[in-house]
């Protein structure tokens, strides 16, 4: 998945489990472990609740890299 | 997926479709010959048909002791389980993985049990069947037991999780669950689904040739072929009314 995040740093810096993260965020602890693993992509309203919640951007947590075959497709 | 498992899969399936196509016209074209269609050897079926029928009280009792005991096991090792509170999100990933586990196995048991049930029950309702009576009767007193398992499961997943609110009575509760699910669940959810939706058109057009191989084989008439027809139907026109209603305008 060409999307990556910090969230795992960004929680660790708050000192909240997976399971307090995600009631926070109104989401299943399962939710939050599959972001963290880049196995989710959250919707823009969860991204921005959980950039919220860490007190940054939605840019900071996550980042977008395209794949090398896309960009040379472009 | 790939591209090339893509491309593989979407080959055997054109592959596969087309052979059901051929059996198809083969079969239409043997029984439309004087000799019609006919099987090389002599099959007992009278004598297997009644056989199940004269014991089907026996395969309600077995059937109902495969599925029923590991479900009721299953509640039994979850709430064993769910004794513990995890600590850690290591802890807490071992345990949602066992929890879930377990308790989409029963739900699995008792659904497939359910099944074979009622099957099991309509085969009973026979005339030659000396035991129907009895199996009438076993038949409504197992289904409490499938719904109180069922219930405990639902109750276990309220427990693990108590954003889960929804009644197993209810006449909506798939969409109350559904309502309860966040946006990963409801993903795999939909994914799920859509993968059913796929797989069952294959399912049906493999059962409706079988129904015209049966009805040449065996004589069972059109109401097999009919039926399997009207549930092909049934399935396309629900998806395609369903995708113009979620469709935004």
């Amino acid at each position: 998945m060409p999307l990556h995040n910090r969230l795992k740093v960004y929680r660790a810096e708050l000192g909240l489990n997976q399971t307090e993260l995600a009631k926070l965020a109104g989401v299943s602890r399962q939710t939050i472990s599959l972001i963290e693993r880049g196995d989710y992509a959250p919707s823009v309203i969860l991204a921005l609740k959980l950039a919220t919640i860490c007190q940054t951007t939605v840019e900071s947590i996550f980042q977008y890299e395209e794949e090398k075959h896309e960009t040379e497709a472009l | 997926m790939s591209k090339k498992k893509h491309k593989k899969g979407s080959t055997v399936k054109k592959l596969a479709f087309g052979a059901l196509l051929g059996a198809s016209f083969t079969i239409g074209f043997l029984s439309s010959q004087e000799q019609g269609l006919s099987l090389p050897f002599n099959l007992p079926l009278n004598s297997i048909a009644e056989f199940i029928t004269s014991h089907i009280l026996y395969l309600q009792i077995i059937t109902s002791l495969i599925f029923i005991l590991p479900s009721a096991w299953m509640v039994f090792r979850t709430k064993q389980l769910l004794k513990d509170k995890p600590i850690t999100d290591e802890e807490a990933e071992v345990f949602d993985r066992r929890v879930d586990g377990k308790i989409n196995t029963i739900f699995t048991l008792d659904s497939i049990f359910v099944i074979l049930h009622f099957l099991l029950f309509g085969i009973a309702l026979d005339g030659a069947n000396p035991t129907a009576a009895a199996s009438i009767i076993f038949f409504i007193a197992v289904l409490p037991f499938v719904f109180l398992l069922d219930l405990q499961g639902t109750n276990m997943l309220k427990e693990k999780d108590s954003t889960k609110n929804f009644h197993l009575l209810s006449n909506d509760f798939e969409y109350e669950y559904l309502n309860t699910c966040d946006e990963s669940e409801k993903e795999m959810i939909f994914k799920t689904a859509y993968s059913t939706f796929v797989t069952m058109k294959m399912a049906l057009l493999i059962a409706f040739v079988i129904t015209l191989v049966t009805k040449q084989l065996f004589d069972t008439g059109n109401y097999p072929v009919v039926l399997v027809g009207m549930l092909w139907l049934t399935h396309t026109v629900t998806y395609l009314h369903n995708a113009k209603k979620n469709t935004p305008a």
